[in-house]
């Protein structure tokens, strides 16, 4: 079983003090402390299951390591793992391989640990230069590029709308409409 | 799951930084920890199987808070009454409506946070724990909030852990290598062991 600690002193908390309806405090430190326990807690770790050894002939071994039997496919490329193999990703058993490449490409969300959000890029290129309002001249064909270039880049993982996205798109396609009337008029001038 | 379908789930709590941000999110399976700086955003998940313990400790932080916006308002409060005495016997001048507007705005501006303030309740810090990290929920400086975060996890953490055996919260019996209660008490009262009977 793992321990409880305070977290102003680090000294270990006992049973007492855990899911009580009102504030307990650190026998050690005094601080005011309320501590939700859930089960895991009380749990020993996880037991690693071991890679079973291929037990008959002609039995399907694992891709990786062929001596070793096979105990289900990868759901994305098909290959035969074994248990030492299959790592569980949201309910789908994936090889190492798809796993690293999923990473990779961004394709398994749940793995992003960082991600670049390009619509408030876009946005900030479209809106800040309007303080000094020369430099839009290079900074709206920069959003339009931004927008254009990161449109189907993966975003924020929690829901965004494209609408940042649009909003720069619009603001620096009317910063160049306003340069190009600019010009005109003095070009005619 | 289809295209733009929301995954997660805001949850109340903010903290708001010069330059960056962070947010808490409830996922399917998870919890999650979004600080956004600039342009890039960082995660950190915590899965409900996971979760061992989440701690609160309270803080003094909102009642230093709170006398901090009352000496301001006391302050303002104390100009103003200075200058309504000031005013007896004399016609008001327009440098007495800018002195009120200076003044009287700061005021009630004090006014309405050290309301806020009381009415966010006590604040806390609040820590998550899994079997390989303790990691602070930054978004969460407020008991209520906190709680409110916590009562949304519970059903999911229940979902992927099961329901809590009340006897696991029972204290455990004292080990047979601690030392007896009656000997620890006599110590502690300043008296010496009973005699074993063997001389040293």
């Amino acid at each position: 079983m793992s321990v409880v600690t305070c977290t102003k002193c680090g000294d270990v908390l006992n049973e007492s003090l855990f899911n009580q309806s009102a504030w307990s405090s650190c026998p050690s430190c005094s601080s005011q402390l309320r501590v939700e326990v859930f089960p895991t807690l009380f749990r020993g770790p996880a037991q690693v299951q071991a890679a079973q050894s291929v037990v008959t002939e002609g039995e399907a071994g694992c891709f990786y390591h062929p001596n070793k039997k096979a105990v289900l496919p990868c759901e994305t490329c098909g290959r035969f793992l074994c248990a030492l193999c299959d790592v569980e990703l949201n309910g789908q058993h994936l090889c190492p391989a798809c796993l690293a490449s999923g990473r990779k490409k961004g394709t398994l969300a749940d793995l992003d640990n960082r991600r670049v959000l390009y619509d408030s890029l876009a946005l900030t290129l479209a809106l800040l230069p309007l303080l000094l309002w020369p430099f839009t001249l290079i900074t709206a064909p920069a959003t339009l590029f931004v927008a254009i270039r990161y449109w189907r880049a993966p975003g924020s993982v929690v829901h965004r709308t494209k609408i940042r996205m649009i909003l720069a798109m619009f603001l620096a396609l009317a910063q160049i409409v306003g340069w190009g009337i600019g010009f005109w008029a003095i070009f005619n001038s | 799951m289809p295209r733009g379908a929301k995954v997660y789930r805001r949850l109340p709590g903010r903290e708001s930084g010069l330059l960056s941000y962070s947010r808490l999110w409830l996922g399917p399976d998870h919890l999650l920890l979004a600080r956004t700086t600039f342009f890039s955003e960082e995660y950190k998940r915590f899965y409900f199987r996971d979760i061992q313990a989440i701690v609160m400790r309270r803080t003094r932080r909102h009642l230093i808070w709170a006398w901090m916006l009352a000496i301001l308002f006391g302050l303002c409060v104390a100009v103003l009454c200075i200058g309504f005495f000031d005013l007896s016997g004399r016609s008001i001048q327009p440098s007495d409506t800018i002195g009120l507007l200076v003044w009287g705005v700061p005021a009630l501006l004090c006014l309405a946070l050290l309301y806020l303030n009381f009415v966010r309740g006590p604040g806390c810090i609040c820590h998550v724990r899994t079997a390989v990290q303790i990691e602070e929920l930054s978004p969460l400086k407020r008991f209520r909030t906190t709680w409110k975060v916590i009562e949304r996890l519970k059903p999911g953490i229940e979902i992927a852990q099961g329901p809590l055996a009340p006897e696991l919260l029972q204290p455990k019996p004292p080990s047979v290598f601690a030392a007896p209660p009656s000997e620890t008490a006599a110590q502690s009262a300043g008296q010496a062991p009973p005699s074993t009977g063997i001389s040293p």
